[in-house]
C-alpha cells in the first residue's frame, strides 16, 4: 500500500505518434512512491509506447514527462524537445537491452552504477544468488538461455532500486514474459518489498499473476487514453539487499572499453583494412620515384590507411543495436547520449599509430629534415583524423536511426569526408615538400588543416545536434 | 590423469627443445656466405619459421578432421579437436606471418611479395583461425554455431593443399620447401640436419599443446554441463 | 647488415607466442579444474566463486 502520495514520475497531456498512428492522445499519468502500478491493455494499445515515453525514449507531439526526485520536478522530456538530466532508474525493456558480450555480474553491477548506486560485491553476489544466477556470474550473457537472460534483464532493473536509499522509479515492460515460474514468484515478492521501501514501480503486462500483484491498474485503450482503478493487491515480500549510498559513475565509458577489450572487433575491423591498404601501398609504390611531382600522391597514400580506419562502421553501434541495448543506454544517459555514442564509438587511438606507421613505411627515400614545426603539423593531421572518425561515427549513428538500417546505403553519407581528406592530404604534401607554412593564407599548411578540422566539426555537429533523440 | 601427464611432459619437453634449437640456430648453426645472401645471419630465422609453418599446416589438418567429424558424427571429441586446432593454427600462423616478413625485409628488402601465393595463403589461414577463435568465444555454443564454424574450418583447409603445391611452383622470393627436396637441392647438410631436428622438436611441442588444449576444452565442456544442470535447478 | 638483430626479433616473437599460449593454457586448465570442483560441491544454493570467464 502506498506509504505516501508523493509523486515520483508524472506525465501530462502526452500526445505520442508512432509512424502515422496516434498512439497516445492527451494521456495523464502519475507514479507515486511506494506503489506497484500495472499497465494493461490489448496488444497494440500503447502500453509499451507509454512506458518507453516515460523512460524518455520517444519524442512527443504534445505534453511532458517529469521526474520528481526529492520533490523537485525535472523535465525528462517534453514536446518542445527539452530534456533534463535525470538520476538513474530501473528499466527493463521487452528486449533484454543487453549486449551479448557483457557478463551477468557486470550487467547487474553496471545497472546499479549507472543509476548512481555504489554496488558492493557482497550485495551483487547475494542478489545473483537469490535469482539463481550465482554460477553464471562471470559468463557472457550471450551464453545463457533465454529464460536466464530475461532474469538478468529483470534483475538489472530491480537492483538499482534495491540498493537505493531514496525512492526510485522502476519501469518494467512485460517482465514475466519468458520467465519461469520460480522467477515470477520471486519477481512478485521483490515488487512487494521494493514498494514497501517506497519505490515506485510500473509494470506493463498482460500476465494475470503480475496484475494480481499490482496496487493499481491503469488501462491503455485503443483510443489512446488511460483509465485507472485501485485493487486489493496480494503483495508478496522477499528479502532484498540493504541500500547503499549514492555514487556518480561514468559507466558507459567503462562498458564500451570492457566490451571492446573482451571482443576486439572494433580494432580488428578498423585495423585490418587499414593495414592491408598500407601493405598494398607499400609494395606497389616502390616504383614511384619519391620526387616532388609525386608528393601529392605520396601524401594521399600515407593518409589512406588512417582514413580507412576512421570511416569504418563502429562496432559500438552494432553492440548498441543488439537487443536494443542502445535504447536502454539512451534512457539512462538522457539528453546527451548521441554525443557520447559518437565520441566513444569513434577510433580514438588507432589513427595515430597507423598514421605514424604509414609515414615511416611510405616516405622512402624522400629527403626530409623534419623541423619541430613539421612534427607539429603531422601531429595535428593525425588528431584531425581522429575527429574525422567521430564525424563518421555520427553519420553512422544517423543511418542507424532508420527503422531498417541494414537496408540503407550509409556509405553515401560518408563520402562527404573525402573533402577534409583532400585538405589534409594537401597539408601533408606541403610538409613533405618542406613548404610547411603557418601563415594564415589560403593554401598554407595551417589553413588546410584548419579548414579540414572545421568542416569535420561542422559535419559532426550537424549529425549530432540536429536529429532529435 | 596419465594422459594429462603426457600432455604436460610433451609440452615441457617441446619448450625446452625449442630453446635448445633456438640456441643452436642462433649461434652454432653454420653461417652462410655473405656474397650469396644480403643478410646472412637473418637466414637463421628459418630454423623456427619453417617448423612453425609446418605446425600451422598440421593445425589446419586437425581442424579439417574435426570439422568433418563434427558434420558426419556430431562428435564432441571432434569439437574439442576443432577448438584446439583453431587455437594452435592461430598461434603458429602468427609466428609464420611475423617471422616471414622480418626475414623478407632483411634479406630481400621487402616484407611481402604479393606474387607469393604461400605468404598470402598463410596470412589468410591465420585470419581464418583468428576469426574462429574470436567467434567461438562470442557466439553461443549451439549446434548451429558449430555447423557454421565447421564450414569455415573446411574452407580454411581448402587453402592448405594450394599452399603446399605453391611451394614447389613458386621460387621467386621464397626458398623452396627444404625438407621435401631431395639431396640435389644444394643445401648444406648441417643446415638440413639442424632444420630436421628443430622440426622434430616442434612436432613434439605441437603434440603436447594439442593434448593440453583438448584437456582444457574437455574441462570447459564439463563445467558448461554442470552449469546447465544448475540452470535447471535454479529454474525449478 | 648481417640481419642478426632481425633474427633475434623473429625468434623472440615466436617464443613469445608459444610461451604466452602455453601459460594461458596451463592457467586455464588449473582454474577450470577449480571451477569444476566448486560447482560440483554446490548443492541448491550455489555459492561458488567464479574467478575466470569461459
Amino acid at each position: 500500500m502506498p506509504m505516501s502520495a508523493r509523486v515520483l514520475l508524472s506525465a501530462e497531456g502526452l500526445v505520442v505518434d508512432r509512424g502515422a498512428r496516434k498512439v497516445l492522445r492527451g494521456v495523464d499519468f502519475a507514479l507515486n512512491e511506494g506503489e506497484v502500478v500495472g499497465l494493461v491493455g490489448v496488444n497494440g494499445s500503447g502500453k509499451t509506447t507509454l512506458l518507453e515515453t516515460l523512460a524518455g525514449l520517444h519524442s512527443m507531439a504534445g505534453g511532458k514527462v517529469e521526474r520528481h526526485d526529492g520533490g523537485v520536478p525535472v523535465t525528462v522530456r517534453d514536446s518542445d524537445g527539452q530534456r533534463g538530466d535525470i538520476r538513474g532508474f530501473g528499466l527493463a525493456l521487452q528486449s533484454d537491452g543487453m549486449c551479448g558480450d557483457e557478463t551477468v555480474a557486470e550487467r547487474v553491477r553496471g545497472a546499479c552504477r549507472v543509476a548512481g548506486r555504489a554496488a558492493d560485491e557482497a550485495a551483487i553476489a547475494s542478489m545473483l544468488d537469490a535469482w539463481g544466477l550465482a554460477h553464471r556470474a562471470d559468463d557472457r550473457v550471450a551464453k545463457l538461455s533465454g529464460g536466464l537472460r530475461r532474469r538478468v534483464a529483470v534483475l538489472s532493473a530491480l537492483a538499482p532500486a534495491a540498493l537505493s536509499q531514496e525512492p526510485t522509479v522502476v519501469l518494467l515492460d512485460e517482465p514475466s514474459e519468458g520467465l519461469d515460474e520460480t522467477s515470477r514468484e520471486l519477481l512478485v515478492g521483490w515488487l512487494g518489498s521494493l514498494a514497501a521501501r517506497g519505490h515506485g514501480i510500473l509494470v506493463a503486462t498482460h500476465d494475470p499473476e503480475m496484475i494480481a500483484a499490482c496496487y493499481r491498474i491503469v488501462t491503455v485503450s485503443e483510443a489512446g487514453i488511460v483509465t485507472s482503478e485501485s485493487t486489493d493487491a496480494s503483495s508478496g515480500s522477499s528479502s532484498i539487499p540493504e541500500p547503499s549510498g549514492p555514487a556518480e559513475f561514468n559507466e558507459f565509458l567503462g562498458w564500451a572499453l570492457r566490451l571492446e577489450k573482451r571482443n576486439p572487433i572494433d580494432t580488428i575491423n578498423r585495423g585490418v583494412p587499414a593495414l592491408v591498404a598500407l601493405l598494398l601501398a607499400y609494395t606497389l609504390s616502390t616504383d614511384i620515384p619519391r620526387t616532388s611531382e609525386n608528393y601529392d600522391l605520396l601524401a594521399a597514400l600515407i593518409l589512406t590507411p588512417a582514413f580507412i580506419s576512421a570511416i569504418v562502421a563502429p562496432a559500438l553501434l552494432k553492440r548498441l543495436a543488439e537487443e536494443r541495448a542502445g535504447d536502454w543506454w539512451r534512457a539512462m544517459i538522457g539528453a546527451h547520449s548521441r554525443v557520447w555514442f559518437s565520441v566513444l564509438g569513434s577510433s580514438l587511438i588507432l589513427p595515430l599509430p597507423l598514421f605514424a606507421l604509414s609515414w615511416f613505411i611510405l616516405i622512402g627515400e624522400v629527403d626530409i629534415a623534419l623541423s619541430s614545426l613539421d612534427i607539429l603539423w603531422l601531429v595535428m593531421i593525425a588528431f584531425t583524423i581522429i575527429d574525422m572518425s567521430a564525424a563518421a561515427t555520427a553519420l553512422h549513428l544517423l543511418v542507424g536511426d532508420l527503422s531498417r538500417p541494414s537496408a540503407a546505403a550509409g556509405i553515401l553519407l560518408q563520402l562527404i569526408l573525402i573533402w577534409p581528406f583532400l585538405q589534409l592530404s594537401s597539408a601533408l604534401s606541403s610538409v613533405i615538400a618542406g613548404n610547411g607554412s603557418s601563415e594564415l593564407a589560403l593554401g598554407s599548411t595551417i589553413a588546410d588543416i584548419g579548414i579540414a578540422w572545421l568542416s569535420i566539426v561542422l559535419i559532426w555537429a550537424f549529425a549530432v545536434v540536429i536529429p532529435e533523440d | 590423469m596419465a594422459f594429462r601427464g603426457i600432455g604436460y611432459g610433451l609440452t615441457i619437453a617441446g619448450l625446452a627443445g625449442m630453446v635448445f634449437a633456438a640456441v643452436l640456430g642462433l649461434t652454432y648453426a653454420p653461417s652462410v656466405s655473405s656474397e650469396a645472401w644480403n643478410a646472412p645471419d637473418a637466414y637463421r630465422i628459418l630454423y623456427l619459421h619453417v617448423p612453425f609453418a609446418w605446425c600451422s599446416f598440421l593445425s589446419f589438418t586437425v581442424l579439417f578432421y574435426g570439422s568433418l567429424m563434427w558434420y558426419l558424427k556430431r562428435s564432441e571429441a571432434a569439437w574439442f579437436l576443432f577448438q584446439s586446432a583453431s587455437d594452435l593454427g592461430l598461434v603458429f600462423g602468427l609466428g609464420v606471418i611475423t617471422s616471414g616478413p622480418i626475414w623478407g625485409s632483411a634479406e630481400w628488402g621487402t616484407p611481402w611479395d604479393w606474387g607469393d601465393l604461400r605468404l598470402n595463403t598463410f596470412a589468410l589461414l591465420t585470419a581464418v583461425a583468428f576469426f574462429l577463435v574470436l567467434s567461438r568465444r562470442a557466439q553461443p555454443d549451439t549446434a548451429e554455431t558449430r555447423d557454421t564454424l565447421s564450414a569455415v574450418g573446411l574452407f580454411g583447409f581448402a587453402l592448405v593443399p594450394i599452399t603446399a603445391l605453391a611451394t614447389t611452383w613458386y621460387q621467386d622470393r621464397h626458398p623452396g620447401v627444404l625438407v621435401v627436396e631431395s639431396e640435389g637441392s644444394g643445401m648444406d647438410p648441417e643446415i638440413r640436419t639442424l632444420l630436421l631436428l628443430s622440426f622434430a622438436i616442434m612436432c613434439v611441442l605441437f603434440a603436447g599443446l594439442l593434448m593440453l588444449s583438448n584437456q582444457r576444452y574437455r574441462l570447459a565442456a564439463a563445467v558448461a554441463e554442470r552449469k546447465a544442470e544448475l540452470d535447471e535447478e535454479a529454474m525449478s | 647488415m648481417s640481419g642478426m638483430i632481425e633474427a633475434y626479433i623473429a625468434y623472440s616473437i615466436m617464443f613469445g607466442l608459444v610461451i604466452w599460449f602455453s601459460r594461458d593454457l596451463l592457467a586455464d586448465i588449473t582454474s577450470l579444474e577449480a571451477e569444476l570442483e566448486a560447482l560440483s560441491d554446490a548443492v541448491d544454493n550455489p555459492s561458488a566463486s567464479n574467478d575466470s570467464e569461459e
